[in-house]
C-alpha cells in the first residue's frame, strides 16, 4: 500500500518534557528549605547570646549588690530588708533589676563583738522576704563582721552560694 | 538556579560569621568574670582603692580585658565601681560594670 502514512503516536507519560518541571521544584523546595533552617539556626544562636549576655548581666549585678550590702553593713548600718538597691544606672540587666535583703542570725557585744547576718540578692519583683523561696535568691552569703576593736575591722565569710 | 546557589552561600557565609560573632561573645564574658575574680583576689592582696591593681591573669588569645575604677569614698561603706571592658579579636567589645569592696 503505497502513500499509506503511518503514524506513530507516543504515548503518554512517557516523555521527558514535564521532569524539567519536577527537578526545578525539587531543586527549589530543597533550597527554601536549606535557606530557611540556616536562618532559624542563626536566629536562634543570636536569641540565645542574647539570653546569655542577660543572664550573665544579672550575675555580674548580684555580686556587685551583696558586696556594695557588705560594706554599707560592716560600718555598722542596720541589717534590714531591702538594705541596698542599686540604682538603674549601675546595672548591666536593667530588665532585671535586684535588692538585697539582711537578716541577722545573731550578735554580741563587748570584748567580742561580732555580728552573724546573712544577705540575699533577690529579684525586685520579689516582695520580701524574699528567702521563702530557697529558689528565689540569686546569691546568698553568710557572713561574721567582727566589731573589736573596731567596728567591721574584719569579715568572716561562712557561706557564699550563688543559684 | 545560580540564583539559588548564592542566596545558599551567602546564607551560609551570614549564618558562620554571625556564629563566630555569638561565640566570641560568650567567650568575652568568660573572660570578664575569669578577670572579676582575678581582680578580687588583686584587691584583697594588694592595697586598698587604688586607681589600678596587678591582675594575674592571663586571657585568651585575641581578648584583651581592661578595667576603669570608679572614685574611692573619702568616708562610709568602702566600695569602688569597676567597668570591665573585653576587646574581642573581631575589634567589637563587651562591658560589664561590678564592684570591689574593702577586704
Amino acid at each position: 500500500m503505497t502513500g499509506a502514512v503511518s503514524v506513530r503516536r507516543r504515548s503518554p507519560g512517557r516523555g521527558e518534557q514535564g521532569s524539567a518541571l519536577v527537578l526545578a521544584l525539587l531543586f527549589l523546595t530543597v533550597c527554601g528549605v536549606t535557606i530557611g533552617a540556616l536562618l532559624t539556626f542563626a536566629n536562634a544562636s543570636s536569641n540565645e547570646t542574647t539570653a546569655l549576655r542577660l543572664t550573665r548581666g544579672s550575675d555580674f549585678d548580684a555580686q556587685a549588690a551583696i558586696q556594695v550590702a557588705i560594706a554599707t553593713v560592716r560600718t555598722g548600718s542596720s541589717c534590714t530588708t531591702s538594705v541596698y538597691t542599686p540604682s538603674a544606672a549601675s546595672l548591666n540587666n536593667t530588665t532585671a533589676p535586684v535588692r538585697v535583703d539582711c537578716y541577722q542570725l545573731s550578735s554580741s557585744t563587748g570584748s567580742s563583738a561580732k555580728r552573724n547576718d546573712v544577705f540575699l540578692v533577690c529579684p525586685t519583683s520579689v516582695n520580701p522576704p524574699c528567702d521563702t523561696n530557697p529558689s528565689v535568691p540569686l546569691l546568698q552569703a553568710n557572713l561574721i563582721f567582727y566589731d573589736t576593736p573596731i567596728v567591721g575591722s574584719s569579715i568572716g565569710i561562712q557561706t557564699w552560694s550563688s543559684r | 538556579m545560580g540564583t539559588a546557589v548564592v542566596a545558599i552561600l551567602v546564607g551560609s557565609s551570614a549564618t558562620f560569621t554571625s556564629s563566630g560573632a555569638n561565640r566570641q561573645s560568650t567567650t568575652s564574658g568568660i573572660v570578664a568574670r575569669d578577670y572579676a575574680e582575678a581582680l578580687d583576689l588583686a584587691v584583697a592582696q594588694g592595697a586598698w582603692c587604688s586607681t589600678s591593681y596587678t591582675v594575674s591573669y592571663t586571657p585568651p588569645t585575641g581578648y584583651t580585658p581592661t578595667a576603669t575604677f570608679g572614685a574611692c569614698p573619702a568616708t562610709g561603706p568602702q566600695y569602688q565601681t569597676v567597668t570591665i571592658t573585653v576587646t574581642q579579636p573581631n575589634g567589637s567589645s563587651e562591658v560589664f560594670k561590678t564592684v570591689v569592696r574593702q577586704p
